[in-house]
């Protein structure tokens, strides 16, 4: 196997994992993942959702 | 770290100012209602660092829908250092509502007098220091959009910050007074922060308040038994708001001055347009209008129609690398599409050096980098211009307040559907993305209101889904010579719209029986665009764009062609032989579920590739087209590759490849618009809806898209076929219209 195909085999498995692993790592802590471009900045959504729905459970007001 | 807080009523200027203050770039539009969940940023310019925290609009502190709640539990549970309350100035009286309500909790508060630039060109004049000396709290002057007076604010905002103040009421003078102090003097009793704000809004009978301490409404309920005002009798919570603005009326007419010729001119600048955009029968011709010269501009080969003019005339820069950048024989190119020709020159330059680098590695280290890698992210980065073009005129409707006039102008149309124009705000921030609209509803009170809201929100085409509309029409163009780019993308646009009114439609008068909720929105003033919020949007709409396409698009390429060039024995294929793939074999188990829809078993050669391509949309809707870029290759591989950049020339090579039909590759733009979003938006849907509804919203998209696709499939390849449609959708109507009549009558005879 010549050196470029080992180099080449390295960087996809890299990107591919990554990638994916960010995203696994980022959901498994509950961090924004980025998903869309002005979700990113918001700070602790699930705490403020998980604080909402214990006022006001999942149901109609 | 001391935190201030941003607090203010909806569209007073809160995130531009949290902007200017952290460098932040968060999303800001002239609309209320922005902004639904809290941002935390930084001011770095004092001796310390202050956390600043912006926080949804609200009115009051007694909350009616989930962001307004955010708002009220931070203010009083999260003890913020400061708040800045940040007031509209040309709307004065209104915002200085809130302000009353916020003196009543021990906390420091600062007004800052947003859009004084405004009120100094409109002529009028507010004085500060008297206004300062009437409420008791530090007033700054300030213009959010123009940074100035923020120093001056966030100086005055620390030093307060530094003291202990106590709470004040504007109510001590009212008739309530001695009801007040009983019911504080119970909450201190309590030993409960802020008892003059929770003896307040227990007098005003606040949802809340009620179910937090019902044991003190005894003594409300008592004094009720014997007081009566002349106006309003016992409802305490009016003579409260009555009371309120008597005091601001007073305050407010001593510090601000009104120009005097005000009271003689019968419309302002922002009426006399309105007369015209918001009449009751130009309104929604001028909406769609307005939307077509948008998409016109950006995907237009042939602009202003002036096509047949330039019949005989050679394409620009003739038989160079930019041949036909700005006109071809088919007319002139509009923006985008000059701007996208360019990237594509770039794009099919570079790949052309790379690939003559690699001329003598391997042929799959070759074929992987040019084909894989560099042909799926070229085909999706390929519409980065018109993607962008397009947002940069949504961002100046919605910057100018059109926008929110096009929720008041459609309102009319949606309250006959069982909608309001509220519910149209998120929908419209569905063009730009699902995740955000979907968080939007929670502006939206009404629990049917706000199921149906979230489950139309896909159907309007979102950028990430816009590759696939622009790729496909432009490869109908390429191949079969027919159509304009703009009247499909802009036809396929009206299909989701159309689309999600007719699904709306059917759940009001189905599963989601029910009256239509009042709507109130306030009109903001028309106003010139600002260069720097709309160089904001567009740069991060770049930055997500490209992180996306060097990331899970990348990512996935890789993945698309490691699938697609191994066998099951895990043996390596050319690009000729992908027909016998791991992704091939896959894909053919599934392709004849979409021979209905025109994009299955009925295509004569990789039939599987459509399908495959609509799989990999639910990662990502960009990569849709990044697989038609991988696989365009491998296809052009057997067949004669027929030219065109990036995903056109992707899809093109793929139309003539499968042998798909016109009305086959519409079904195919129709099934992505509308079936299950990516994993990220369903994500989203699941967190905003309420509990059961999940399932129900994954089978709504998918029989949708499928039901909707097939339709067009067959009445495109059939016309006989629309006479069955017809027949069948009159006989649902009727069906619906009978139980629905016999319902009401059960209902009437019952009450």
């Amino acid at each position: 196997m010549a050196v470029i195909e080992i180099v080449v085999i390295i960087v996809c498995v890299a990107i591919v994992g990554g990638v994916f692993g960010t995203w696994v790592y980022k959901k498994t802590k509950g961090l924004p993942t980025g998903d869309c471009e002005s979700c990113g900045l918001i700070v602790n959504k699930k705490k403020i959702l998980k604080q909402y729905r214990k006022k006001y459970k999942k149901t109609a007001k | 770290m001391k935190r201030f807080a941003l607090a203010g009523n909806p569209n007073c200027g809160k995130t531009t100012l949290f902007n200017s203050l952290t460098g932040s770039s968060a999303y800001v539009g002239n609309w209320p209602g922005v902004t639904v969940e809290k941002k935390e940023g930084k001011y770095k310019k004092l001796k310390e660092p202050i956390s600043i925290v912006d926080l949804p609009g609200i009115y009051s502190l007694s909350p009616y829908t989930a962001e307004e709640v955010i708002s009220r539990n931070f203010i009083i549970d999260g003890k913020p250092d400061c708040v800045i309350n940040v007031v509209d100035s040309t709307n004065l009286e209104r915002n200085l509502y809130l302000t009353t309500q916020l003196l009543e909790i021990d906390v420091p508060v600062v007004i800052a007098l947003n859009m004084m630039d405004a009120v100094r060109k409109s002529g009028d004049t507010i004085n500060p220091i008297l206004l300062e000396k009437e409420i008791g709290v530090p007033v700054v002057c300030i213009s959010a959009s123009k940074e100035e007076g923020l120093d001056e604010l966030m100086i005055r905002a620390y030093e307060e910050s530094q003291k202990k103040r106590t709470s004040s009421s504007v109510l001590m003078s009212s008739e309530l007074k001695h009801l007040i102090n009983d019911v504080e003097l119970s909450f201190r009793g309590l030993k409960v922060d802020n008892p003059l704000f929770h003896a307040i809004k227990l007098v005003e009978n606040d949802e809340i308040e009620v179910k937090t301490h019902p044991q003190l409404l005894g003594v409300v309920d008592e004094f009720k038994k014997y007081f009566k005002d002349e106006t309003f009798g016992s409802d305490l919570e009016a003579i409260i708001a009555d009371s309120r603005y008597k005091y601001i009326t007073s305050k407010y007419t001593a510090a601000k001055t009104k120009k005097i010729n005000e009271i003689t001119k019968s419309f302002s600048t922002s009426d006399k347009i309105d007369r015209v955009l918001t009449n009751k029968w130009l309104g929604v011709p001028l909406f769609l209008l307005i939307l077509f010269f948008i998409f016109h501009m950006t995907f237009s080969e042939n602009l202003f129609f002036l096509g047949g003019l330039f019949a005989n005339i050679p394409p620009s820069f003739e038989g160079t690398f930019f041949e036909g950048l700005f006109w071809t024989s088919s007319g002139i190119n509009s923006p985008g599409v000059i701007f996208a020709n360019l990237l594509g020159s770039t794009t099919t330059w570079l790949t052309e050096v790379v690939s003559g680098w690699l001329s003598s590695s391997p042929q799959w280290v070759a074929g992987l980098i040019t084909n894989g890698m560099l042909g799926g992210i070229f085909a999706v980065l390929s519409f980065l211009p018109q993607i962008l073009l397009l947002f940069l005129f949504f961002s100046i409707l919605e910057d100018s307040g059109y926008m929110a006039r096009v929720a008041f102008i459609l309102d009319r149309l949606f309250r006959r559907f069982g909608l309001t124009g509220r519910s149209l705000m998120p929908m419209i921030m569905g063009f730009g993305c699902s995740i955000p609209a979907m968080i939007n509803t929670r502006t939206l009170s009404n629990d049917n209101e706000k199921i149906a809201t979230i489950r139309v929100i896909p159907f309007f085409s979102c950028g990430a889904k816009l590759p696939i509309l622009t790729a496909v029409a432009g490869g109908i163009i390429l191949q079969f010579g027919i159509g304009n780019a703009d009247v499909i993308t802009f036809s396929m646009y009206l299909l989701g719209m159309i689309v999600a009114i007719v699904s709306i439609i059917l759940m009001r008068a189905t599963i989601m029986r029910g009256p239509v909720a009042p709507f109130i929105m306030e009109l903001p003033a028309y106003h010139l665009p600002q260069f720097k919020a709309l160089m904001l949007h567009l740069w991060d709409k770049m930055k997500h764009f490209i992180k996306k396409a060097f990331t899970v698009i990348l990512a996935f390429t890789i993945i698309i062609w490691v699938f697609s060039h191994f066998s099951f024995s895990w043996q390596y294929l050319d690009d000729v032989d992908i027909d016998k793939s791991i992704l091939a074999g896959l894909g053919q188990l599934i392709t004849p579920l979409f021979t209905p829809l025109g994009f299955g078993s009925q295509l004569t050669a990789f039939s599987w590739v459509f399908v495959v391509a609509a799989f990999s949309g639910l990662i990502a809707k960009e990569n849709v087209i990044s697989t038609f870029g991988v696989l365009g290759a491998c296809v052009a591989g057997a067949i004669i590759d027929i030219g065109g950049d990036g995903g056109v020339g992707a899809v093109a090579t793929m139309i003539q490849g499968t042998g798909i039909t016109i009305p086959g590759l519409i079904a195919f733009i129709a099934f992505n618009l509308l079936t299950i979003p990516c994993f990220a938006a369903v994500a989203t849907a699941k967190a905003e809806l309420p509990k059961k509804k999940f399932g129900g919203t994954l089978a709504f998209w998918l029989v949708t898209s499928y039901a909707v696709s097939s339709m067009i499939y067959l009445i495109g390849s059939w016309w006989w076929t629309s006479f069955i449609f017809a027949g069948a959708i009159g006989v649902g109507i009727s069906v619906i219209f009978i139980i629905n009549k016999h319902r009401d009558k059960k209902e009437r005879m019952a009450s």
